[in-house]
């Protein structure tokens, strides 16, 4: 049987709301147009999201160089390795 | 450059030949590198996880049995070896402290309970708010980081981080709801003071 979500169904499933059946996001968008509360905690966990996303791109910025040197060491211990079998 | 799910390609590495285990080093190092230090490590710690994950992958590569994109294998030994420097539990656990607190914030009817939601955009606001983020998110476990990272940074597909991580579809579901529910929690509770 068809069921309309809770705000409680909401506040899980606009976690994943990028992947949500056809009539679980018929479902969602349903909620949230009549729920302000629901609209309230879907962009907060937005906000969040975005902001998550801000700190780990910022902390994944590395230099080039470094990668390849890195690279480099990793391809002799390789060779050692094999030359060692 | 290569295909690297090609039969032949899969071949080449296993047998050990030079220049594939270089276009492959190649092409993914970067890729665990920052995803090293998107977890939280340090540089240092980040090149050395980056490099044990690579020398156990052509350890154990004769045993790869090409189901799933090399890279996929790749990265679920790169999990597993920060999941070990952090000591910390890559496992799926049936519960999470967050689910009792959210429990709480709802009627028996499901509707949101007096005073709730809140939101985090006031604790954002000021300048602490990108610091408070990273507060927050070195809190978080492991695997729901994991799983941030990969379904949003990485833009991995749902099936590739089920096999990386070595969970089900729903168990994502709930460690993405867990991860940023938590995140959440944690933003507004540090905005107040």
């Amino acid at each position: 049987m068809f069921k309309m979500f809770s705000c409680k169904d909401i506040s899980k499933a606009t976690c994943h709301s990028d992947d949500l059946g056809l009539f679980e996001r018929i479902n969602y968008k349903v909620h949230l147009l009549i729920c302000g509360n629901c609209r309230k905690y879907a962009h907060g966990i937005e906000v969040i999201g975005e902001k998550f996303t801000e700190v780990l791109k910022k902390r994944r910025k590395v230099s080039p160089e470094k990668v390849t040197q890195l690279e480099n060491r990793i391809l002799d211990s390789i060779k050692k390795n094999n030359g060692n079998e | 450059m290569n295909n690297f799910s090609s039969p032949k390609f899969i071949e080449s590495i296993k047998r050990g030949e030079a220049s594939a285990r270089e276009d492959l080093v190649r092409s993914y190092t970067s890729h665990l590198f920052k995803a090293a230090l998107g977890m939280g490590l340090s540089e240092e710690q980040a090149n050395d996880v980056s490099h044990s994950t690579w020398l156990t992958f052509f350890d154990v590569v004769a045993k790869f049995e090409g189901r799933s994109h090399i890279r996929t294998f790749l990265f679920g030994i790169f999990y597993n070896k920060v999941n070990e420097l952090r000591r910390s539990n890559l496992k799926y656990l049936k519960t999470d402290p967050i689910e009792d607190i959210m429990e709480s914030r709802f009627a028996d009817d499901g509707h949101w309970s007096e005073g709730w939601p809140t939101s985090p955009e006031k604790a954002l606001e000021n300048v602490q708010g990108l610091s408070i983020i990273e507060e927050c998110m070195d809190k978080l476990p492991t695997v729901q980081k994991a799983v941030f990272q990969l379904k949003v940074v990485e833009e991995e597909k749902n099936e590739d981080i089920c096999n990386i991580l070595n969970i089900s579809s729903t168990n994502l579901r709930q460690l993405l709801y867990r991860s940023k529910t938590r995140l959440k929690e944690c933003v507004e509770r540090k905005g107040e003071r």
